[in-house]
């Protein structure tokens, strides 16, 4: 990994920032621009950049359905571009209130730039992690987490490979399927796909699990490595698990609360409660697994450059977020405005390109990523 | 270090037991080679020595276990690992981190060393296994040898006194799995670490092993042993341990070292008593006959094809003829574009420049769906072909899809030795099985050409050998068969014609015996014993005897 750990979340939330806070076309662009650059200087060598490219397209995807969707559903505005036929039922779910339904009509502009900003957010958050995660090296990432969180987030972390994993697999089964003439042309054609994917799925998960078994993962209390026959413990008792069960029925309550109690305050404690359980139980999990850490992570000077890039962005975001949100808000209803451009919030957000310029800027050599 | 016994195991649900009353007993510093048909249990008995089994499997298990003075009954799997290390048959799914040097830390994390002696045993790792300069690769960068050393390495920083290795080579190609062996050789000699080890490649490592451990399967008892002896009675043997059982040599050899003196006796014996007959007595010399020369149009012509995968030149102008009713193999290292030929002649890769003809096909236009229908292709994972409930839907979905009448199977299934498998679930069988069923369900549609990526990889010599008489059979029925290998045996059994490629280009290109005869790595064991072009085989030296 190029980058300590810490610059990497830091950068990660300095670009979730715009991406999930702003509206406006313009900025949503530059964020996404800024955040592909570094996968573009960075990662498109790296054995996952198949899985970042997919990421690409299914973000075009979300972009092209949710302008679809605007266009077959919403009516509103004053710029008519064309009009469709329509078709409308009328949905009576509750007698007194018919829930009504439409599609096609007359199309605006303002619904299509509505329908294109919504799936630029969409895809903003999605080429973020997509980016983060062709880049990062997750087992450094989980080594700088609270031990108590470890388990936890060594499952996500084998669930991020997988699926780039699983990506090829699919491909790959495919391409066989497709020599023995079956065809993709209707969903009932998937599930030969699904089945062969599954299959191999679980295969690979098995080994895994009893590999890691295997080299002791999850637990050797007491100093193993002693070899004295004292080594050997029970699983997490039953104390732990009884808890774990009561802190997952206590949140599940406290969510059924909130929905359906018009006093918010009960469900919201009891979640409370039920999360204040669950963190303990896992603390205490924590505490029966010794675990040391193989090494530091080095902070270097491009670290610095790439953390305070990252704070600079959050902190301006911030700080017009909490002063004037309208800077970020584009509503084109009822009639279509250029939206605002604003060069001094514009440019800032180029700084989320610095994880691709710090090490040319430092001059630090690239080390390890040099191989990849 | 290892005492079993009379250990019998059951899987859940399962009447059978996987091993029945299995004793076995491994001093300190021993080399163990466990071999035996697939599905005869290899995998459960060394899954009994860290406690896997029963522990992450279920099922019940009688009898006594001790290894290293622990019982891993009682110490489960995490309880002994750090005693036994364990590695496993699939190089690409072991791996928990995304570098090496993390993950060779990953199990000194989990028993909690301190960073002093982590830093210590890494770096010394490194240097055992001569992994030094990978320490900073990402793992999916790596070669499957390269993976497997890392697996090794990645249990070694604990210390074990035990090293099990359940297959670790039956997924690589045989450079990558000779850096293996010779790694695991310099392991036990060097340090005097006790290693079992399941293998099929018997020829590359008999000469290693103190002890060989036979499982014939079928709850039959386990037969342990000196190396030759056992050998001497087991169904899987490699070539010259074949040959030398059945002329009786004395003491058996298992490699070609051994197995020299009595070769220079053997060509000499033949030559004095049977000149004449081993001359003409090959009726299956299948360079000069046997193919209908140039009668009808070759079935394969390339062209100067050129294909590039993103930024490396897999192909560089290979041009290439195949007849009707010719066997060819294509040969070569790793990446030198043996399967991205293939691919390009079935339709899946489109040649970028130059052209292929398949049939009468051209290749550069040709839809999947015709050629598909008249070109058989099997993948190196042959599991990936089938996705159905049934054996026998497989074979009824191909004929569905090639829009082709159902024909009656038993006869097909009967020749792949599937006879009683149309009822079973394809992803349960054996690799053998898995292999043949892939095969089943491409035959069915009765290609003219049929393309096999890697046919022997996983397999076991008896599967091999049945795999190399069917593809005679089907040579002898007029389809025309080429095929990516590194199985020199499997060539040496069945194949016309060589056709060696080295980094996308066509290096060599002629009949089998004189290729094999020429070359140093691609020749078989009997024809490296006796480096003679009559004799490739097994059988064709007993054929040379007999008349």
């Amino acid at each position: 990994m190029m980058y300590h750990p810490i610059t990497w979340s830091l950068w990660l939330l300095a670009a979730l920032m715009p991406v999930v806070l702003t509206k406006n076309p313009f900025y949503l662009l530059v964020a996404i621009l800024a955040v592909a650059v570094n996968y573009l200087a960075l990662g498109h060598s790296s054995p996952t950049a198949e899985g970042w490219k997919s990421f690409l397209r299914l973000g075009l995807v979300l972009v092209l359905f949710s302008m679809a969707f605007n266009l077959l559903f919403v009516s509103a505005g004053d710029t008519l571009l064309i009009t469709l036929p329509k078709l409308h039922w009328s949905l009576a779910i509750l007698a007194s209130q018919p829930v009504l339904i439409q599609i096609g009509g007359p199309v605006t502009l303002e619904s299509v730039v509505y329908g294109l900003t919504t799936g630029l957010a969409l895809m903003g958050v999605l080429i973020t992690f997509a980016t983060f995660n062709t880049l990062v090296d997750h087992y450094q990432l989980l080594r700088s987490i609270p031990r108590f969180l470890y388990q936890s987030a060594i499952v996500a972390s084998i669930g991020i490979t997988f699926v780039p994993q699983m990506v090829i697999a699919q491909r790959e089964i495919r391409e066989a399927q497709a020599l023995r003439g079956h065809r993709f042309r209707v969903i009932r054609d998937l599930p030969p796909l699904f089945i062969a994917l599954l299959a191999e799925g679980l295969e690979r998960s098995i080994t895994l699990a009893e590999s890691m078994d295997a080299r002791g993962f999850g637990g050797q209390p007491s100093p193993a490595s002693s070899g004295t026959a004292g080594a050997h413990t029970p699983s997490p008792d039953l104390l732990l698990k009884s808890v774990i069960a009561l802190a997952l029925v206590i949140l599940a309550s406290g969510a059924f609360a909130l929905s359906y109690f018009p006093n918010r305050a009960i469900g919201g404690a009891t979640m409370l409660i039920g999360s204040g359980t669950l963190v303990v139980a896992l603390w205490m999990v924590g505490q029966g697994v010794q675990r040391s850490r193989y090494r530091r992570d080095l902070w270097r000077r491009r670290d610095l450059l790439v953390a305070g890039a990252s704070v600079v962005v959050c902190l301006l975001i911030m700080a017009i977020w909490l002063t004037d949100r309208s800077v970020f808000a584009f509503y084109p209803y009822p009639r279509l405005n250029w939206p605002d451009f604003n060069a001094w919030i514009g440019l800032p957000l180029l700084l989320l390109t610095m994880p691709a310029l710090a090490n040319r800027l430092t001059g630090e050599p690239l080390g390890e990523l040099a191989h990849d | 270090m290892i005492e079993l016994k009379s250990v019998t195991y059951h899987y859940p649900n399962q009447t059978l037991p996987a091993l029945r009353s299995a004793s076995l007993s491994v001093s300190a510093g021993e080399f163990l080679l466990v071999v035996g048909p697939s599905g005869s249990g290899k995998s459960t008995l060394l899954r009994c020595l860290n406690g896997l089994v029963p522990h992450f499997h279920g099922g019940t298990l009688r009898g006594e276990v001790s290894v290293a003075g622990r019982d891993p009954v009682a110490f489960g799997p995490r309880g002994m690992s750090d005693v036994v290390g364990f590695v496993f048959q699939d190089p690409e799914a072991q791996f928990v981190t995304q570098r090496v040097e993390d993950e060779l830390a990953f199990a000194m994390e989990n028993h909690n060393l301190s960073q002093i002696t982590m830093r210590k045993r890494v770096e010394e790792v490194l240097d055992q296994l001569s992994i030094a300069h990978l320490r900073q690769r990402r793992v999916d960068t790596l070669s499957g040898g390269e993976r497997q050393r890392v697996a090794i390495g990645s249990v070694l920083t604990l210390h074990p006194s035990l090293l099990v290795l359940d297959e670790p080579t039956s997924q690589l190609d045989p450079q990558a799995a000779e850096e293996v062996l010779t790694t695991l050789q310099k392991l036990n000699e060097d340090l005097g670490l006790t290693i079992v080890i399941s293998e099929h490649r018997l020829e590359r490592v008999a000469q290693y092993a103190d002890k060989v451990c036979y499982l014939p399967g079928r709850g039959q008892p386990l037969i342990v042993g000196d190396p030759r002896q056992v050998l001497a009675e087991a169904a899987l043997a490699p070539p010259v341990v074949r040959l030398g059982r059945a002329l009786d040599w004395q003491p058996l050899p298992l490699t070609i070292k051994d197995g020299r003196p009595f070769a220079t006796d053997l060509l000499r014996s033949i030559d004095q008593e049977h000149p004449i007959t081993v001359k003409s007595g090959l009726p299956k010399d299948r360079d000069s006959s046997g193919r209908p020369e140039a009668l009808s149009p070759p079935v394969i012509i390339a062209d100067g094809v050129w294909y590039r995968y993103n930024g490396t030149e897999a192909l560089r102008g290979v041009s290439l003829e195949v007849q009707r009713g010719e066997l060819v193999a294509l040969m070569g290292r790793n990446g030198s574009g043996k399967s991205t030929l293939l691919k390009n002649m079935v339709g899946l890769l489109r040649p970028q420049r130059g052209k292929i003809r398949i049939l009468d096909h051209d290749m550069r236009e040709a839809s999947l769906t015709e050629v598909t229908r008249r070109v058989g292709f099997v993948p190196q994972n042959p599991g990936r072909l089938l996705f159905n409930e049934t054996l026998a839907e497989e074979l009824a979905f191909t004929c569905r899809a090639h829009q082709m009448p159902t024909t009656d199977t038993g006869p097909l299934l009967d020749r792949l030795k599937l006879t009683g498998l149309a009822r079973a679930y394809p992803r349960d069988l054996s690799a053998g099985e898995r292999q043949r069923a892939a095969l089943a369900a491409i035959l069915v549609a009765r290609p003219e050409l049929l393309l096999l990526d890697e046919p022997t990889r996983g397999l076991d010599y008896v599967n091999k050998e049945q795999l190399t008489a069917l593809l005679n059979d089907l040579r002898a029925g007029g389809v025309t068969v080429v095929m990516a290998t590194h199985d020199v045996e499997l060539v040496a059994g069945c194949a016309d014609r060589v056709v060696i490629l080295g980094e996308g280009q066509l290096v060599v290109d002629g009949p089998v015996r004189e290729v094999m005869t020429e070359s140093m790595i691609f020749a078989s064991q009997i024809n490296k014993l006796l480096r003679d072009d009559r004799f490739l085989t097994v059988e064709d030296v007993l054929g040379g005897l007999g008349d």
